[in-house]
Order: structure tokens, then C-alpha cells, then sequence
């Protein structure tokens, strides 16, 4: 109970330090900020965020749509190929296409050769642009919706659906006029966390030279050496942030009135013939190719072309950083989780209920705002400790926290401990009261019953959690690039500094393991997909 | 004389401002079973859990074999109360087996004991060849009879049910029934169990305490409870009735069906209950026949009985409920009369 908030209000305090950032009183930097780069800024994401926003609602609902209630040839292969392209992190992508699409590289290389064009005689798509960082975003983010909007679409009774076929509506109607409101809720909540992945993303907008928000807090605080200005525009970038959050929550809350009635059976495919088919596969097939296949080819390509392939000594101490940084921070976080959960359980007051909330609201933060958030009051507490000893001891302690693998796995923990929380709520949620109840009136104290009826329960998904923490830990980019400690590097780190210094091939080695770890997520999802659907079996 | 495997003394309980139970004392004695009956929400579900110990008392005391048990300030956990709780959705551990769950509850470490108690157990209920499956590979009465096992294997001196048999269907939950019947006076265990169900009831208990809104509103018997309930609300409880309304007249209340007896004062507004069974129904001009005539309005062969709806001269309708297969054909004239033990005069509230 005291564990409980304990735990949660520290979670809690690098979002609460960047909130109070918002009522600062403004400096001078602030207003030379706000006169030239804030506008730019303001602009670039909030149209980063309505061409994803709209690219994963029509590639996400789409695609789930098509695979759910229609059957094709290849169905039940691109219903989980379809998430693939989750394992592919955005910075991995835009490396990917920007080799591929610039000027030197192979299309337009092969254009040129093919037609004897020369510099200025055609017209070619600029990858390194608002469009381009648009695409290549969504690319990777529409199967957030996919997955939600998949089961929306597969939880629905089949009734209504049947109901408007009697009535004599056509397919587009049905998916317009009943399918489509009745997971709205869904689709929202899937284009919230899109989009809360679009704003979170350094990498590739940096890549593209697209300014936002997330590469605006890096310019002031390690370019103009500003952190008060940083944590305003890290403020600012949390309302964002807030709105989505709001959004995703509202429609979480929506998605009780849209269940219509609890009957299942199995839903009514409808078989497409012809050319409907072909565009039916084409249509699936797209985001997978140019989402996955084509990034995968890049970099093998590379790889291959590079030949000594980059896995070398200095490759192992990288893989190592990251995976013992993820396995920390996994393994902390499921415990953590386990310890808030039961205690929520347990004795579920507003105040624990609220911190509890509170906490596992991180996961929407971006990772660069939690890097300030977590940065600025480090700092202060290694030099006022410093200042102590010297004052007390004569010796100087240097930096004790900020720097440190405390600081990195903290940010880790405030951005991902959502994830295992969810799940060990999620799975604590499914095991009722009465077990409890059974276990204490059988003479087991409540210590005892979480050790032999709740842990052995929630074992395959708090598993499951620890997986996902660890993969999105061993992808994460702008808070390990802040907090990691001195020449400290991982792999992601090393991918982008590669990157940084245009060394697009050599980033092969570090991005294909990434990508690797990447595909253990999509395998459990695509695992929970053949068995998501109610009634039918475990 | 020996305390009783359960007291309660004028015990109260809420959640927040809803008052679930209210002053309710109940008493249950060693070997004897107990059934709290009441609508759902009338608090009877409360009184277990504050019996278990899964609710702490509010105001009032509870005593188990004569031991302090529950009071304001003084709670014994459930874990140590040595009782035994069966619960509605049977809340069986779905990663152990029927083995270790009947096992879960047992203090004993020794191996050859633990074998022992299990067996036994299971075999109580019919469920030894069961022991290494896993809950869900069981039918739902079959979960049930191992709930009970696993309650009864510590061998508590009181076992409490929670709607046992609810959540199984009808051709399930009697012989269900009979098996927990069974196992429960082998056990010699007191038993208090709860029920919206008054057939079930009747079918179990020694007692049954009717419950509403918190209180209990008669206490007895069933064949007293059946036979003479004391309001409207216990009379409905025990199944269907005909309602008929009229005033007292110097001890009586009359009827189309003839005078009732009451002890109700001179010009009270009374009501009538009738069971349906209570209207014996025959074909008109048969000898021996009742005085009433009425026409058959519809008539629903149910197996065992027959359901008819009858109408009056003056258009008023009754329900009435005979043995055995009858199908007469809709508006066939008959003749009524009244057992009048099984009617019943309570004050209009």
C-alpha cells in the first residue's frame, strides 16, 4: 500500500517537473525562441501529426477491415504480416529510404541509367522532407490502428453486421455506415498512440531535417546550452501530448457503449473473387512491403555489400550495453508493476488509484521531455550534494546520479513501466475476487497468495510484458542519447551516429539486430491474433 | 450443551450508505443446516462473507464454536478461522490440479496424510478418478463437487455456501444437490448456506431464515415457513399465489371461494393469498365437485403438473395447479373449491 504510492508518485515526479515548467516566467531566450524557430516548429509537428494521423487511420482500418471480414488468397499470412513493420523503429526506416531514395543512391541511380537522364532533367520525389518523414511515420505506426481496429472489428457482434447485410447495404456501406462508428472508439485510441509514437520520434525527423518539437529541445538545450528554455518547449510538446492522452482515454471509456451485445460466432468472411481479390492482396500487401520487406532488403543489402558485416568485437560491447540496460530494466519493471497492481488491488483508494494513473501515463510522454524531466533535477541534486561534501569533506563527489545507468534505467522505467503495469492489471483484472477469497478462507495470508495463486497466473504475460519492455528499450532513442552515461553506447546510439556522420551502410550491423529484437513483440501479438476472438476456444 | 458452530448477534453491515445487512442475529448449531433465503440483494450474501471473514464487522459480534470471532476492533482473519467457503462461480485455482486444489487448504506437510485427506475428500463427492485433471477439463457440476471437497478437506466445523448451485443447469443442479447433501451430513459439519432458490432451500435445510432488505423476516422450518408465512413477501417467496382482496368481518375474510379465517380486527383491508395448488379443480357436474365455476382460459401441461388460468364469473382470473397431465379444451367449464389451510390472510401495508 505504502510500496504502492511510493513507487508510483517517484514514477510520477519527471512529468510533474516538466508540467511545472509551463507557469517559468519566460527569459529572453524564450522570446527569441518563440520569434524565430517556435512557429517552425509548431507547424512542422502539428503536420507530421494530421498526415499520420490520416495515413494510419486509412492504412490501419483499411487493412483490418480487409483481413477480418474478408477472405482472399494469402489472408491468413498477411493478417499477421501486417504487423510486421512494428519492428522496424522509425529512425531505422528513415536511415533506409534516405539511402535508398537520395540522390546517389540505387533508384534514382538506376533512373538515370535506365533513361540517360542527368542532374536536373526529371523530377523526383525529395525523401528528405515533411512528406517524407509523413510516410516513412506512418509506414511504421499504422498497425497500432491495425491492431486496435482488428479487434474491434473482430470483437463486434456479428448481428449488426448481418443485420445491415438483410437491410441491403453494400460493402462500402457496411464499413462506412456500421463497421467503422462501431470501432471509432478503437481507431481513435490506435491514431492517439500513433501519433504519441510520431511525437516521441527524434531519429528520422532529424534524418529528414524536419524540425519539431522532440529535435527542438535537443537544439536548445545541447546546441544553445538553454535547459530552462528546453523543458518550457518539453512543457509545451506535454500538452500535446495531453490531448492525445485525453483523446485516448475518452475513447477507451466510449468503447463500452459501442458493445452491442455479447454473441459471438464466427463472423460471416466474405469471399472476393477476380480482380477484387488481386486488389484485396495488393492492398495488404503494400504496408508490408514497403514497411518491412523494403527496409530489411536496404539493410541486408547493405550488409552484404559492406561485407565485413559490422558484428565485430566492438559490436559485442554494444549488444551487451543494450541488452543488459533492457533486462534491467524489464525485469525492474515487471516487479514494480507486480507490487503497484496488487497493492491497487488490494486496497484500491483514490489517492493510490490517482498515482497509480498518474505513473503509467509515461508511456505517452516522449522519451526527449522525460530526458528533461528527469535531467533537471539530477543535476540540482548531484550539485547540491557535490557542494555539501566539498563544503563538509573538502572533496568533490562529481556527478552521482545524472550520467549514470541510474538515470537511463529511470527514464526507461518512466516511459515503459505503463506497459507491464497494463499487463499485470490486465491479467491480476482476470483473476477474480473469489480467488482471493478461496485462497485466505483456505488459511493462506494475502503475501502467500500472491506467491502461489496470483504469480503462477500471470506468469505467461508478465513474460510477455518483460519482452516488450525489453524490445522497446533496445529501440529507444532520444532519452538513452541524453541519459546514457559517458561513451556509454548502444546499439540504437551507434545506428545513429552512424547515421549522423551519413555512414548509412555501416548502420546495417546495429539496425538489422534491432530489428531482430523488434520481431519478438510482432510474434507474440501475431500469436494472440489466432486466439483473440471470444468463443472460440483457448 | 455445546455453543453454537456459528452466532450472530445483532450484527450490522454497510457498504458506504447502502445498509446490506441490519441487526441480524442467526444462530446455527453443530451438525445442522442453515439456509439464509432472500431476493438478490437483501444482504444474505454480506452475512457469509462477514461469517468468512472476508468483511470486517461493522457493529454486533460473531462467535464460531463459541470463540470471539468478529467484533468492531477485534477481527479474525479468514485465514485463521478454519472455515470453509464455497463459492458462487466455485473460484477453483485453474493452474493446479483437482488434486492440489482440494489439498490447498490442508495444514498437514506429511505427504502420506495430505494423500489421505485428498482421497477422501474426493471420494466423498465421487471425484477420486478426477484427482490429476485440471478445473477447466471438468463439467460445471463436477467443479462444483470439488469446490466442496476442497472446502471440506480441513475439516472446518462450519462450511458456508454461496448460491452453490447456481450456476449450473436444472437437470445438473439435482443431482448435484444430492451429492452435496450427502457429503455434508457425512461431514457432520454445520452448514449455512445462501439461496435465492426456495425449492433448493427447502430441499437442504433443517432452517431456513427468509431474508429482506437486510433483516430477517421469519424464521423456521420449511414445512412451517411453507405453511404458515407470516406476510405477503414470504408467501410470494415460496412460489406462485393468487391474490384477492376483501375486508375482515368478525374473524373472516369472505371470498368468491368462501369465508377465510383471521385474526385481523373488524373493517381491516385485507389481502388473500392462495396457493395455486390450493384450488382443487374439477370438471363441472362431477360428483363431490367445488361450488366456484370458472372457464378455462389456457392450460400448460408442464409433466409432473399442469398450470391452468381460469376466469371467474366476474372476469377475475386465477391461477391454479393440478397433478398430472390435463389439457382441457380452452373455455371448458369447471367447478373450484378451496383448501383453506393453505390460504392466507395478511394486512393490506
Amino acid at each position: 500500500m505504502l510500496a504502492t504510492a511510493a513507487i508510483a508518485a517517484v514514477i510520477a515526479i519527471p512529468i510533474l517537473v516538466v508540467l511545472s515548467y509551463v507557469f517559468v516566467p519566460t527569459g529572453d531566450i524564450w522570446q527569441h525562441l518563440a520569434s524565430t524557430v517556435l512557429p517552425r516548429y509548431v507547424t512542422n509537428t502539428l503536420w507530421l501529426m494530421v498526415g499520420v494521423g490520416a495515413g494510419t487511420l486509412v492504412i490501419g482500418t483499411g487493412t483490418a477491415w480487409l483481413v477480418t471480414l474478408h477472405r482472399f488468397p494469402g489472408r491468413d499470412l498477411l493478417q499477421w504480416m501486417l504487423l510486421l513493420p512494428m519492428a522496424v523503429p522509425s529512425y531505422v526506416i528513415a536511415y533506409t529510404y534516405g539511402g535508398l531514395m537520395d540522390f546517389a543512391g540505387p533508384v534514382q541511380s538506376a533512373l538515370r541509367q535506365l533513361f540517360g537522364w542527368h542532374k536536373s532533367d526529371y523530377w523526383f520525389p525529395e525523401i528528405r522532407t515533411l512528406g517524407g518523414a509523413i510516410t516513412i511515420l506512418t509506414l511504421v505506426l499504422y498497425p497500432y490502428v491495425y491492431l486496435l481496429a482488428r479487434a474491434a472489428f473482430t470483437e463486434q457482434s456479428v448481428c449488426v453486421l448481418e443485420a445491415s447485410r438483410t437491410l441491403g447495404a453494400g460493402p462500402w456501406r457496411r464499413f462506412l455506415g456500421v463497421g467503422l462508428p462501431l470501432a471509432r472508439p478503437a481507431v481513435v485510441a490506435g491514431v492517439a498512440l500513433a501519433l504519441m509514437e510520431t511525437l516521441n520520434d527524434l531519429g528520422a525527423v532529424q534524418h529528414f531535417a524536419v524540425d519539431t518539437f522532440t529535435t527542438g529541445i535537443f537544439r536548445t538545450w545541447f546546441g544553445l546550452g538553454e535547459p530552462a528554455a528546453a523543458a518550457q518547449l518539453a512543457a509545451i510538446l506535454l500538452l500535446f501530448v495531453l490531448f492525445l492522452l485525453v483523446l485516448e482515454r475518452w475513447s477507451r471509456g466510449e468503447a463500452r457503449y459501442h458493445q452491442t451485445s455479447i454473441r459471438y460466432r464466427a463472423l460471416p468472411s466474405l469471399r472476393l473473387k477476380g480482380i477484387e481479390a488481386g486488389l484485396a492482396v495488393a492492398a495488404c500487401t503494400m504496408p508490408v512491403l514497403l514497411g518491412f520487406l523494403v527496409p530489411l532488403g536496404v539493410l541486408l543489402w547493405w550488409a552484404i555489400r559492406s561485407q565485413a558485416l559490422g558484428f565485430d568485437e566492438r559490436f559485442a560491447g554494444l549488444a551487451l550495453h543494450s541488452v543488459s540496460l533492457a533486462a534491467l530494466a524489464a525485469g525492474l519493471a515487471v516487479v514494480l508493476s507486480l507490487v503497484l497492481a496488487y497493492g491497487a488491488r488490494l486496497r484500491p483508494t483514490p489517492l493510490v488509484r490517482g498515482l497509480v494513473r498518474l505513473a503509467s501515463t509515461g508511456y505517452a510522454v516522449p522519451g526527449a521531455v522525460i530526458a528533461v524531466g528527469i535531467m533537471l533535477p539530477f543535476a540540482a541534486i548531484d550539485r547540491t550534494i557535490d557542494a555539501w561534501a566539498r563544503a563538509t569533506f573538502g572533496v568533490s563527489t562529481g556527478l552521482i546520479l545524472s550520467g549514470t545507468v541510474i538515470a537511463v534505467t529511470f527514464a526507461y522505467l518512466v516511459r515503459f513501466l505503463a506497459i507491464s503495469f497494463n499487463a499485470a492489471e490486465a491479467s491480476l483484472a482476470k483473476v477474480g475476487r473469489s480467488m482471493d477469497d478461496a485462497g485466505r478462507v483456505l488459511g493462506r495470508r494475502p503475501i502467500e497468495i500472491l506467491t502461489t495463486i496470483h504469480l503462477p497466473l500471470l506468469r505467461p504475460s508478465l513474460l510477455a510484458a518483460a519482452l516488450l519492455v525489453f524490445v522497446d528499450v533496445i529501440k529507444e532513442l532520444p532519452a538513452t542519447l541524453v541519459l546514457r552515461p559517458f561513451n556509454f553506447d548502444t546499439l540504437a546510439i551507434h545506428a545513429y551516429e552512424l547515421a549522423g556522420d551519413e555512414r548509412l551502410a555501416e548502420v546495417a550491423a546495429p539496425a538489422l539486430a534491432i530489428l531482430a529484437a523488434g520481431l519478438g513483440p510482432v510474434v507474440l501479438l501475431a500469436r494472440s491474433i489466432g486466439r483473440s476472438r471470444p468463443g472460440h476456444g483457448p | 450443551m455445546s455453543s453454537p458452530a456459528l452466532a450472530l448477534d445483532d450484527v450490522s453491515h454497510s457498504y458506504g450508505a447502502v445498509r446490506a445487512v441490519i441487526d441480524l442475529s442467526l444462530a446455527v448449531a453443530p451438525g445442522e443446516v442453515v439456509c439464509l433465503l432472500g431476493p438478490s440483494g437483501c444482504g444474505k450474501s454480506t452475512v457469509l462473507r462477514l461469517a468468512a471473514g472476508l468483511e470486517e464487522v461493522q457493529a454486533g459480534r460473531i462467535a464460531i464454536n463459541g470463540i470471539l470471532a468478529g467484533a468492531p476492533g477485534t477481527h479474525v482473519p479468514p485465514e485463521d478461522r478454519n472455515v470453509g467457503l464455497v463459492f458462487q462461480d466455485f473460484a477453483l485455482f485453474p493452474h493446479l490440479t483437482i488434486c492440489n486444489n482440494v489439498g490447498f487448504g490442508l495444514r498437514s506437510r506429511d505427504p502420506v496424510v495430505r494423500r489421505e485427506r485428498i482421497l477422501a475428500a474426493l471420494g466423498d463427492v465421487g471425484l477420486v478418478h478426477a484427482e490429476q485433471a485440471f478445473p477447466h477439463m471438468l463439467s460445471g457440476g463436477e467443479q462444483q463437487r470439488v469446490a466442496l471437497a476442497r472446502a471440506l478437506a480441513p475439516r472446518p466445523r462450519l462450511v458456508l455456501l454461496d448460491e452453490p448451485f447456481s450456476g449450473l443447469d436444472a437437470r445438473l443442479r439435482e443431482q448435484v444437490r444430492d451429492v452435496t447433501v450427502e457429503a455434508l451430513r457425512k461431514s457432520g459439519t454445520a452448514t449455512l448456506m445462501v439461496t435465492h432458490d426456495a425449492e433448493e432451500a427447502m430441499f437442504m435445510a433443517d432452517r431456513i431464515a427468509v431474508m429482506r432488505d437486510g433483516r430477517i423476516v421469519q424464521e423456521g422450518t420449511p414445512i412451517d415457513l411453507y405453511r404458515h408465512p407470516i406476510s405477503l413477501f414470504v408467501a410470494a417467496f415460496f412460489g406462485e399465489i393468487n391474490r384477492l382482496a376483501g375486508t375482515a368481518r368478525h374473524g373472516e375474510v369472505a371470498t368468491r371461494f368462501g369465508p377465510v379465517p383471521t385474526g385481523l380486527a373488524d373493517g381491516a383491508a385485507a389481502e388473500v393469498v392462495i396457493r395455486p395448488e390450493a384450488l382443487r379443480v374439477s370438471l363441472a357436474g362431477e360428483t363431490g365437485s367445488g361450488t366456484v365455476p370458472a372457464r378455462v382460459v389456457s392450460a400448460h401441461p408442464l409433466g409432473r403438473s399442469t398450470r391452468l388460468v381460469l376466469a371467474l364469473d366476474d372476469g377475475h382470473r386465477v391461477k391454479a395447479r393440478i397433478w398430472g397431465l390435463y389439457h382441457p379444451a380452452v373455455g371448458a367449464p369447471v367447478m373450484l373449491a378451496l383448501d383453506p389451510r393453505q390460504a392466507f390472510v395478511f394486512p393490506v401495508d
